[in-house]
């Protein structure tokens, strides 16, 4: 219910707008200005994806190159498969976006208070495992020969399977692993999410003589959207930006051809000579198709949900 | 907060933050001119180098956690007394410093000198060169003793001459180095209780593995023992078929040209024999996929040695507990009954970016002067295992030995704590290296002795060539795709076999890769390398 | 309430017997579940601390099951070596602190006027954040605005230029939009309250989850930062710890470059030794903030406000 806007005309009623929003926008000035300096002020340095850069010339002073960079990008053998390995990966992983929430769920309906806390941080806790020692475990348990999986395997006379030195099954491996480390870590702001809601709801429905899963279903779900929402979004936002150390680690000559990913490629080729340019350019054209992805997935959630980003 | 108020403060923000990108938009890098040395200061020769003492800073980059103990070198500070020239030390990590290294370029502040091959890789001097001086004029006028080494030991010059005729970077000569890089190494104490003698060939290698495989000699009952395991396939392993590559490059020279070798028929017989021996179970099925950790883990396995064979720098630097019982042998013979050895035929003793003095000095004729100072035979030395009287001995008889490293530490680890070891510039002349007596049975001294049962039989490889700004550009993405695909290819020959049926698919989609503009390239590197005089 | 919502638990409601079984199965699923679940957790947990106490080789080997192999103390007396771990703890207790306080002002504040509808120009304001989450100017702009600001080698690096996370606002923001309802706004300024009042006294004392989540999110990624630190600091004084644990565990490229010579082997047998009890070091302090903070999250803290 706003006050009655004047009708003095739209400048009138912007500048009123504007008078009321004053505390908001000094709310808003930290941020800003921070954004602006350190953000804004630096983001000249994408021209370095069209440039011949060279740190002895600087970034002003190199050669323009126009698209050769991305031509060259476009070209290159790797060119189809990065992306397509990027892609998977990334699909694959978002295909999992509604593990945390289950689990958030699943917390909640617990109403043993010390085993539900209990729970709860043993889910969160592989969370701060650093890449390089969950990949070395990961290597240890599943070794074939001297593992956990091996010796399962061979207490009922089966070959194991070898999962950390088989294309087909990278993926797989890759993002597991990757809900078993962070799922419960993800879980926490659903969790906070769902804190918010109001008992007097849940009153109301056992009244109304709802079973649990129905109270999940018309209360804690509805409840969770907005948030999931924004997060699926801005995940789709990340489609393209699949982290470079874990796959890196993971990587070897047998699985190559389903982890050989965009941030590896680009680490790669500037290790034996650093590619500015080229890098910047594979980085601009990956921050472009992710940008492009966010607007049109903004735009559906806008139009089938009251959540949208902007 | 009225209207006004409220706009103001808004607008003020918007102005300032608007003023702050304008006015520091154009700042670039720059820093302060340091003053040039006076005339009569310097002097062109004998020390000290400048009459009042003068601080030049330099950057050296470490492995892992090393630290500036090499400061404590006494020959280091002896040098500063005698030259009148102080050295503000930046030591930073191998760790993480690639990035540091493009910040560093970046902000184009450099230090005076660069001290150590591992700061700047070629291709950052070859696209950053207006960062570092042309050393020619210095060596000629000011670095007698660099300038006599250039000329016993021609290969260096080959070895330092930039894409553009000129020199930018120092080189170094190590001592008492082999020509072998990795040798074949077994385990002596399986084959006596086998009753086996050392295998000459491959077949006899092969039979000796099923031994190895079957007849559970390290005697524990269990059937763990692996004959061969290495993290991922080393073309040392395909030595016998003529592939030797000790710079990595996947590059032979045959008949005077360079040959991309994992086209070659030799290679494709090399993995047919390797497939052979992994379908018989003899080489570790976990070969491609374990990391540094676990293949250490098997190599000195706790209770009872498992690794049968392996190819290494010396027999004891890997096993554990368990050295005493591996020893090295000559090369195996492979099926054209030749023997082949990786490592270079001059000696595995030449480097180059050893020093680099930049842009940014403003005194580079003391640089010059100092960084000779390191050119000399005892100098030499001291750099690479310490400072005489510390590490090393001097005898009345004109020899020089190696003391015994503290109790705690192993003697190669002292070596890196008392001096910069395989970094900087040296040169110890070949003559001088006989008075050097080091003890045969560890360490530098050890690998000499090995040295002889395979240094007949090293072959020239494809040398550490220098590439141009504009075959930098090209080089990663063709290597990043070529190699990449031909190791992809290896691994999956190697556990599955059936190259036979593949073999052509490979060639074509190599060529598809560009493979001829690779070659292109090297031949082009190489042909300038050995035409340097 | 209370007395109702224990009646619910205890399966006496209105509904009759249908709703009870269903909740009860419900019931035994969701503890299977979590039983299976705490398994496949715990296991390699576990398996860290007791690899943390064990001989390098036998973990790697596969030696390492239920109990510690090769018991040794090595792992934590070779890492507690470096004395620089000290100072490397204080550091990033003093940026973790500090980094944490400025982040939750900074981007709570932004959220909180981006969730307000009536606020003008809300969609270009957000995309204005949101643009920065994909374009970036790169290391080398960032690192020369940085050093023409005169923060480099500076305390003040670590915690304020790179404070706004555009992720953390929008977060935040739905969390307002949903959480706190209009009516509250209004009835604050009928009673002539502003907007930063407003804000301040009532919008973040019924926001405690959200705070509280933000708050775990931006002390986390302070404690476990290290990049920064690297590419901004030149004084070891200001070293944070994983930067300093970073250094002390060697990592690959040494091996290959060092070849097998002792050095290497000896770098990297300490390297594996110490890999287990870094992360014990190194992560144990702050897992233990996150049982303070959990009690934010509990049902039926907030929102009875709008019945006042």
């Amino acid at each position: 219910m706003k006050m009655a806007s004047g009708q003095a005309g739209t400048t009138g009623r912007t500048v009123r707008q504007i008078r009321r929003g004053a505390g908001l926008y000094v709310l808003l000035l930290p941020a800003f200005i921070l954004t602006l300096l350190f953000a804004y002020k630096p983001m000249y340095g994408v021209v370095i994806a069209f440039k011949d850069y060279s740190p002895a010339l600087g970034i002003m002073d190199s050669p323009w190159a126009g698209f050769k960079y991305f031509e060259k990008f476009f070209q290159s053998y790797q060119f189809d498969n990065t992306i397509r390995n990027t892609l998977v990966i990334s699909l694959y992983s978002m295909a999992t976006f509604p593990i945390p929430i289950a689990l958030a769920l699943m917390v909640n309906q617990m109403r043993a208070n010390r085993f539900r806390r209990f729970f709860q941080t043993v889910t969160y806790m592989p969370h701060f495992i650093s890449t390089v020692v969950m990949v070395g475990l990961m290597l240890i348990l599943f070794s074939p020969s001297t593992g956990l999986l091996g010796n399962l395997y061979a207490l009922f006379g089966a070959e194991p399977p070898d999962l950390m030195g088989s294309s087909g099954l990278f993926t797989s491996v890759y993002v597991w692993s990757d809900v078993w480390q962070h799922a419960g870590w993800d879980s926490i702001i659903y969790i906070a999410a769902l804190s918010a809601v109001d008992p007097s709801l849940y009153e109301a429905a056992t009244v109304d003589g709802a079973s649990r899963w129905q109270k999940v279903r018309f209360i804690d779900i509805p409840m969770l959207l907005p948030t999931a929402v924004t997060l699926l979004v801005l995940r789709v936002g990340g489609l393209l930006g699949v982290g470079f150390e874990k796959v890196y680690l993971m990587q070897n000559d047998l699985n190559i051809t389903s982890s050989e990913i965009l941030s590896t490629y680009v680490y790669k080729i500037g290790l034996l000579s650093s590619q500015y340019s080229f890098s910047s350019a594979i980085n601009l054209f990956n921050t472009v198709i992710n940008f492009a992805l966010l607007v049109i997935v903004n735009q559906i959630a806008k139009k089938t949900s009251s959540n949208s980003l902007w | 907060m009225g209207y006004r108020s409220a706009s103001k403060t808004v607008m003020a923000a918007l102005l300032s933050g608007a003023l702050l990108v304008g006015l520091t938009a154009c700042s670039g890098g720059g820093g302060d001119k340091a003053a040039a040395v006076k005339t009569g200061e310097f002097n062109k020769e004998g020390l000290p180098i400048v009459k009042t003492p003068v601080t030049l800073k330099a950057l050296t980059v470490r492995w892992g956690n090393m630290g500036d103990t090499f400061t404590k070198n006494q020959w280091m500070i002896d040098l500063e007394k005698n030259t009148n020239v102080k050295i503000e030390w930046q030591v930073m990590s191998s760790n993480d410093w690639n990035e540091q290294k493009s910040i560093m370029l970046a902000s184009g502040t450099l230090p005076d000198i660069i001290f150590g091959d591992l700061a700047f890789s070629d291709s950052d001097i070859v696209n950053n060169l207006s960062y570092f001086r042309p050393l020619d004029e210095y060596i000629d006028s000011y670095m007698p003793n660099l300038k006599a080494a250039l000329q016993e030991t021609p290969e260096l010059k080959k070895l330092s001459t930039f894409p553009d005729g000129k020199i930018y970077s120092m080189p170094a000569r190590l001592p008492s180095r082999p020509k072998t890089k990795f040798q074949p190494v077994i385990n002596k104490t399986w084959l006596d209780k086998l009753g086996l003698k050392v295998p000459d060939t491959i077949d006899d290698l092969y039979n000796v593995f099923k031994a190895f495989k079957e007849q559970d000699p390290n005697g524990n009952g269990k059937n763990d023992e692996i004959p061969y395991t290495e993290k991922g396939l080393s073309m040392d392993f395909l030595n016998p078929f003529g592939i030797t590559d000790p710079n990595g490059n996947n590059m032979l020279v045959k008949d005077g040209k360079p040959v991309y070798y994992p086209v070659t028929e030799e290679y494709k017989e090399g993995l047919k024999w390797a497939n052979k021996l992994y379908e018989a179970g003899l080489i570790d099925k976990e070969m491609f996929t374990q990391d540094a950790t676990m293949t250490s883990a098997k190599q000195q396995n706790a209770d009872a040695p498992i690794v049968g064979f392996s190819y290494q720098w010396t027999p004891d630097a890997v096993f554990g507990k368990w050295k005493d019982q591996y020893v090295t042998i000559p090369p195996l013979a492979g099926p054209d009954g030749k023997r082949y050895q990786s490592g270079i035929p001059v000696g595995m003793s030449l480097y180059r970016n050893e020093l680099l003095i930049t842009a940014s000095c403003k005194q580079p004729e003391i640089a010059a002067r100092w960084a000779d100072q390191f050119y000399t035979n005892e100098a030499g030395i001291q750099n690479f295992w310490g400072a005489i009287g510390t590490v090393i001995q001097k005898n009345d008889n004109g020899t020089y030995t190696l003391m015994d490293p503290p109790s705690g530490t192993s003697a190669d680890a002292w070596y890196w704590e008392q001096s910069v070891r395989d970094f900087g510039p040296k040169y110890v002349s070949p003559s001088f290296e006989k008075n050097i007596v080091l003890n045969p049975k560890t360490g530098d001294g050890l690998k000499l002795e090995i040295d002889k049962l395979g240094s007949e039989y090293v072959t020239t490889p494809f040398p550490n060539v220098m590439y141009s700004a504009e075959e930098f550009q090209e080089l990663p993405t063709l290597t990043t795709d070529i190699d990449g695909y031909a190791a992809t290819m290896r691994a999956q020959w190697v556990t599955k076999g059936n190259i036979d049926a593949e073999w052509d698919a490979y060639i074509k989609k190599l060529n598809d890769m560009k493979l001829d503009q690779l070659l292109k390239i090297r031949t082009a590197a190489y042909e300038r390398y050995m035409s340097v005089k | 309430m209370m007395e109702t919502r224990n009646a619910a638990v205890a399966g006496k409601t209105a509904g009759g017997v249908n709703t009870r079984s269903s909740d009860a199965v419900l019931e035994a699923v969701l503890y299977g579940l979590a039983v299976l679940m705490l398994i496949v957790l715990l296991y390699p947990l576990y398996f860290i601390v007791i690899a943390s106490f064990s001989n390098p080789s036998s973990v790697a080997g596969g030696k390492v099951w239920l109990w510690p192999s090769g018991f040794t103390l090595d792992g934590y007396k070779e890492l507690l070596k470096h004395a620089n771990i000290w100072i490397g703890y204080r550091n990033t207790i003093l940026y973790t602190a500090a980094g944490t306080a400025i982040g939750l002002a900074v981007n709570l504040s932004a959220a909180y006027a981006l969730s307000r509808r009536d606020l003008p120009g809300r969609k270009l304001l957000s995309l204005y954040f949101i643009f920065t989450m994909f374009f970036s100017g790169g290391l080398i702009p960032i690192f020369l605005t940085v050093r023409d600001f005169h923060m480099y080698d500076t305390f003040l690096v670590m915690v304020l230029p790179f404070s706004v996370s555009a992720y953390n606002i929008i977060v935040a923001r739905t969390f307002f939009q949903t959480s706190i309802p209009g009516d509250l706004w209004e009835a604050a300024q009928i009673d002539g309250c502003g907007n930063l009042r407003y804000f301040a006294q009532v919008v973040l004392p019924l926001s405690k989850a959200i705070v509280a989540v933000l708050g775990l999110w931006i002390a986390v990624g302070y404690w476990n930062s290290y990049f920064n630190a690297l590419i901004y600091l030149k004084n070891p004084d200001l070293y944070p710890l994983q930067l300093i644990l970073r250094n002390i565990l060697i990592t690959n490229q040494m091996q290959s470059g060092m070849g097998s010579g002792e050095a290497a082997q000896i770098a990297l047998r300490l390297a594996s030794l110490m890999r287990y009890s870094v992360i014990i070091v190194s992560t144990v302090p702050i897992m233990l903030l996150y049982p303070f903070v959990q009690k934010y999250f509990n049902q039926g803290v907030m929102i009875g406000a709008v019945k006042e």
